[in-house]
């Protein structure tokens, strides 16, 4: 629900609630009071009323007094003469104006009436029986239905000798009276024992007045409107009743009356005025809501419309709510400073995402916009892609705390470095890397900087002198990308440190090398699940019998788009990317099953394979190989293996343990690529080693280069000496076959024999091979 | 020891139950008659009448009733039957004597300090008296044939002289008993009796004699002459 809606009726319903209850109070008390006054005012007539039938009550006593004390009279009366009585009794009634004059005897009988039979009894026996007791009868009786106001008294001459009586009708004339005094309808009325008028005076028009008392006769004798009285809704008067007479046939009321407009006609004109204010209230309340809600719901649309556009980020310096309310200034004031907040914390976020934390270089992110900002601009530049040497090393040696402070030095150095150098960045770990201004880094300009990074850092009281590769690439020679600059980079790097070079600039065509590579690594999981691996296999001689005693297993690779790729290529890739255990697993399985189905082809062949660094110091690899063995039935002269002095270095002890459970379940080991590494004699004599395999770089020119034939005479020297068995692989021609076996090399492997082949190929070329004749040998 | 007496007739209907005769058995030298109202207040001025053959007829007689200070004095006079009553006037009022009693009808203009020649009554009854001009006068003479007739004194007795031995007629009448002043009440006396004769008051009282504010200021005035 909006504000406004909200306050106005919220608003309005409390104005209209009050004045209602105000007005109906209010309307309430004066309708109470106008029936108050109204019932006083009847009451008052009542009164008046009583009042004037007294008064003429008195006046009439007086009269009959008079005539009571007529002397003439009282001797009319002691005559009894009723000629007479009728005479007196008229002539002196009509000297009082009186409607009814009678006398009786002294028990009530009539001796002479106006009205009624000589000798009947008294028509008013209550009065009579009150005029006996107290020597005089006034009130209000009713002769023949109509009320008549009576006096009656005694007759004395001047003992008791008879009643004289006289009655005023009371009619028109009183309630005339009564009206002109006290502004009151008054009727005066008598009912009969069923009900029905038998009389009536009123100040009313006549037929109202007959339809009012014909109405409200029941009402009447039933007691009704003797007291104060409310009036109900259909009423057209307030009414207030005396009962004047009442005997077993009649009853007679004095029924005074107020009309209902003149009771209320100040009311109900109060009643509109005060309606009329209720109304104008309800407008003016309506107005005044209206104006407050639109005078406060305005300021905070428009602080609602400036938070949202904050919000979406926009910089709002004023807030106008157009309102002169202190809270909603205060709001808007807070929105202000809350924006401000929220920038400050978005810088804040904004240079933490774009920083490095530890040393507050720019990170990679930043770097990577920057390039592109450059790149935009189109101007040439550098990057100078940085890493610490063994950083590994220095943080293994003196914790990471100082490694750290190492990286915090030299990104000091990065920043302080001026012109050309734009700016320094932290990438990853330990990797910096500079932006320089300049198409490419002159030689001299390049080892400056090196120079003033590479000073020493004290670290621990000890001083390091950082090493560091660098990798450089330009804009825009190397790329035209952020991406790729960052990459090649990364790349021109990578052969630094592969190289252990302290500098190297991309060259073309590396990248694609690197892709390659990658995607070479992507695929050999593929590779080993979809079958495009296979064995070759390579025929070792002996060169004293001339047979073949064993094949070199070599793995091959046929790559769905690349085609052949070359063992050493994929097998480092393996090792480099954790692969090779895979590949080893893979080999060794195949080899073995290999070895069986020749062996159920009536061959029992030994084939050497290749371990790897990983394979060399597993410790589970002994009883895999024994699995295998027990699984196809081999013995252990079938397999044998093959170690490079790399692989067997990288970690001795290790590796020793894993070869001597190797050795001790009867397989050969062979040294492999012996003579490429920096492994001495010495050392591979601690192994359990059995043969030792020249490299071929040495046997492939034995035949012209006089220093190889040298290396490989004195290898076999020495191997034979410490009882190990020489191999030379790489024999491409019968020179070579020839002087090895001089040389009394123990076998030999390469074309000169047979190239590697497929397993299928293996026992047909061992059906057509022919024992070699290396008689030289024997002869030297 | 009170007893009711057989053979008293009530001639008023309303007396059934208001007579009591008390007799008392004292010795007997003459009769004597007490006259109450039903409470047993004494009544004066009850006149009792003893029928009895006398050996001689009663007298006529001459009597006054003076008016005197706007007053009848005495209030009630008995007279026999033919008896002549004067009325002098001793008051510096005038007064206009009358009577609408059937026993006597007349009225007297009474001037100042003159006496009219007497009034005559030849008919048993009461003589109701009032004046015309003092409307609170009044008084009674009761012409009676009995050959006795008394009133009672302010203690409501009466004794009454040697009468002849036996029972006899005797009627009692107050001006109080009723308004027509025509109801007796009617017993038996014998010669010893102590008679208490209890009547039963039924006349409306008169008017008190209050003097009006004029009457006062007028008799202030006579007076202070």
């Amino acid at each position: 629900m909006r504000f406004r809606t909200r306050l106005t009726i919220v608003l309005l319903t409390v104005v209209i609630i009050s004045q209602l209850a105000t007005g109906v109070a209010f309307l309430r008390a004066t309708q109470n009071d106008a029936l108050a006054k109204g019932n006083q005012r009847l009451e008052v007539g009542a009164r008046v009323f009583q009042q004037l039938l007294s008064i003429r009550g008195e006046q009439l006593l007086g009269n009959v007094a008079i005539l009571a004390d007529d002397f003439g009279f009282k001797s009319a009366v002691a005559t009894q003469d009723t000629a007479t009585l009728y005479s007196v009794l008229a002539n002196h009634g009509d000297r009082a104006q009186a409607d009814m004059v009678m006398l009786s005897d002294l028990s009530g009988n009539i001796l002479a009436s106006s009205h009624h039979e000589q000798n009947s009894a008294m028509p008013f026996p209550g009065l009579f029986q009150r005029a006996q007791q107290t020597g005089s009868g006034v009130g209000v009786v009713i002769d023949n239905g109509e009320p008549y106001e009576f006096v009656l008294l005694p007759v004395r001459a001047p003992n008791l000798i008879g009643w004289v009586g006289m009655g005023f009708l009371i009619n028109e004339n009183v309630t005339e009276e009564i009206n002109a005094l006290t502004g009151l309808e008054i009727s005066i009325v008598t009912y009969n024992a069923s009900g029905d008028i038998s009389y009536l005076a009123s100040s009313h028009q006549e037929q109202l007045a007959m339809s009012l008392m014909s109405d409200s006769g029941s009402q009447l004798m039933e007691g009704a409107y003797t007291t104060s009285n409310q009036l109900s809704l259909d009423d057209d008067y307030l009414s207030y009743a005396t009962t004047l007479m009442a005997n077993q046939r009649y009853q007679s009321f004095a029924l005074i009356q107020l009309s209902r407009n003149e009771l209320l006609g100040a009311y109900s004109q109060l009643q509109w005025q005060l309606l009329s204010i209720v109304a104008l209230m309800v407008l003016l309340t309506l107005a005044v809501a209206l104006w407050s809600a639109r005078s406060i719901s305005r300021p905070l649309i428009a602080l609602a419309q400036a938070a949202k556009r904050i919000g979406q980020g926009e910089r709002i310096d004023d807030i106008s709510s157009g309102s002169t309310v202190t809270e909603t200034n205060q709001l808007a004031t807070t929105l202000l400073s809350m924006q401000e907040d929220i920038a400050e914390r978005e810088a804040s976020l904004l240079h933490q995402s774009r920083h490095d934390l530890l040393t507050n270089l720019p990170n990679r992110v930043s770097a990577f916009e920057d390039l592109q900002r450059f790149i935009v601009l189109g101007k040439p530049f550098t990057l100078l892609r940085l890493s610490i040497n063994d950083f590994r090393d220095i943080n293994d040696t003196f914790g990471y705390e100082l490694g750290d402070h190492l990286l915090v030095t030299l990104a000091d150095r990065l920043q302080r470095l001026g012109a050309p150098v734009e700016k320094a960045y932290r990438l990853d770990g330990d990797e910096l890397m500079l932006m320089i201004d300049a198409p490419e880094l002159r030689e001299h300009m390049r080892e400056e900087i090196i120079a003033e990074i590479s000073e020493p850092v004290s670290l621990e009281k000890s001083l390091i002198v950082p090493a560091l590769s660098a990798g450089e690439v330009n804009y825009p020679v190397h790329g035209d990308n952020a991406q790729l600059l960052l990459r090649r980079s990364d790349i021109a790097l990578d052969q630094a440190r592969r190289h252990r070079r302290p500098h190297e600039r991309y060259v073309e065509g590396q990248d694609e090398q690197h892709l390659r590579q990658l995607m070479l690594i992507r695929d050999l999981q593929e590779a080993v699940d979809n079958g495009e691996l296979w064995m070759a296999y390579q025929p070792k001689v002996d060169t004293i019998t001339g047979n073949v005693c064993q094949f070199e297993a070599l793995m091959r690779w046929r790559h769905p788009t690349l085609g052949f790729v070359p063992p050493d290529e994929f097998i480092g890739l393996a090792e480099r990317s954790g692969n090779i255990g895979l590949l080893s697993d893979w080999m060794l399985a195949h080899v073995c099953e290999q070895l069986y189905h020749w062996k159920r082809q009536g061959r029992h062949l030994s084939v050497a394979i290749n371990l790897s660094a990983s394979d060399v110091i597993d410790p589970g690899l002994p009883m895999h190989i024994h699995e295998l063995f027990e699984s196809y039935g081999l013995t252990p002269d079938q397999l044998a293996l093959e170690v490079t002095e790399s692989a067997v270095m990288q970690d001795v002890n290790a590796a020793t343990e894993t070869l001597m459970a190797l050795s001790q379940m009867g397989l050969k080991i062979a040294v492999d690529d012996y003579g490429t590494g920096y492994s001495s004699l010495a050392q591979i004599r601690r192994l359990p080693v059995d043969e030792l395999k020249i490299d071929k770089s040495f046997v492939l020119t034995l035949d012209t280069q006089q220093e190889d034939l040298t290396i490989v005479r004195s290898t076999i020297e020495m191997g034979h000496h410490l009882g190990l068995k020489i191999v030379a692989e790489g024999v491409e021609n019968s020179t070579s076959a020839a002087l090895l076996s001089q040389l009394h090399c123990d076998y030999l492997q390469g074309y000169w024999i047979s190239k590697p082949m497929p397993a299928e190929a293996v026992t047909d070329w061992l059906d057509q091979f022919k024992t070699l004749s290396l008689s030289a040998a024997v002869t030297h | 020891m009170l007893t009711l007496r057989k053979g008293v007739r009530l001639t008023h209907p309303l007396k059934t139950l208001g007579c009591l005769i008390a007799m008392t058995s004292l010795s007997a030298q003459a009769a004597n008659v007490s006259v109450t109202d039903t409470a047993g207040t004494p009544l004066e001025n009850a006149v009792i009448e003893v029928y009895y053959d006398a050996a001689t007829p009663t007298d006529a007689q001459t009597k006054n009733i003076v008016q005197r200070n706007a007053a009848f004095n005495p209030q009630v006079t008995t007279i026999p039957t033919g008896s002549h009553v004067a009325f002098p006037n001793e008051d510096t009022t005038r007064h206009h004597v009358f009577s609408f009693s059937p026993a006597k009808t007349f009225d007297l203009e009474l001037f100042l300090s003159e006496t009219p020649p007497p009034v005559h009554f030849e008919k048993a009854g009461v003589v109701v008296l009032g004046c015309n001009i003092h409307d609170q006068m009044q008084a009674f003479i009761v012409v009676s044939d009995a050959p006795y007739a008394a009133l009672t004194d302010s203690a409501g007795n009466l004794s009454l002289p040697a009468l002849p031995e036996g029972s006899h007629r005797m009627r009692v009448w107050h001006s109080r008993m009723d308004d027509s002043q025509a109801v007796w009440w009617e017993g038996e006396i014998s010669d010893t009796d102590n008679l208490t004769v209890a009547l039963e008051l039924n006349a409306i009282p008169p008017q008190p004699p209050t003097l009006s504010p004029l009457q006062q200021r007028f008799q202030n005035a006579t007076h202070s002459h």
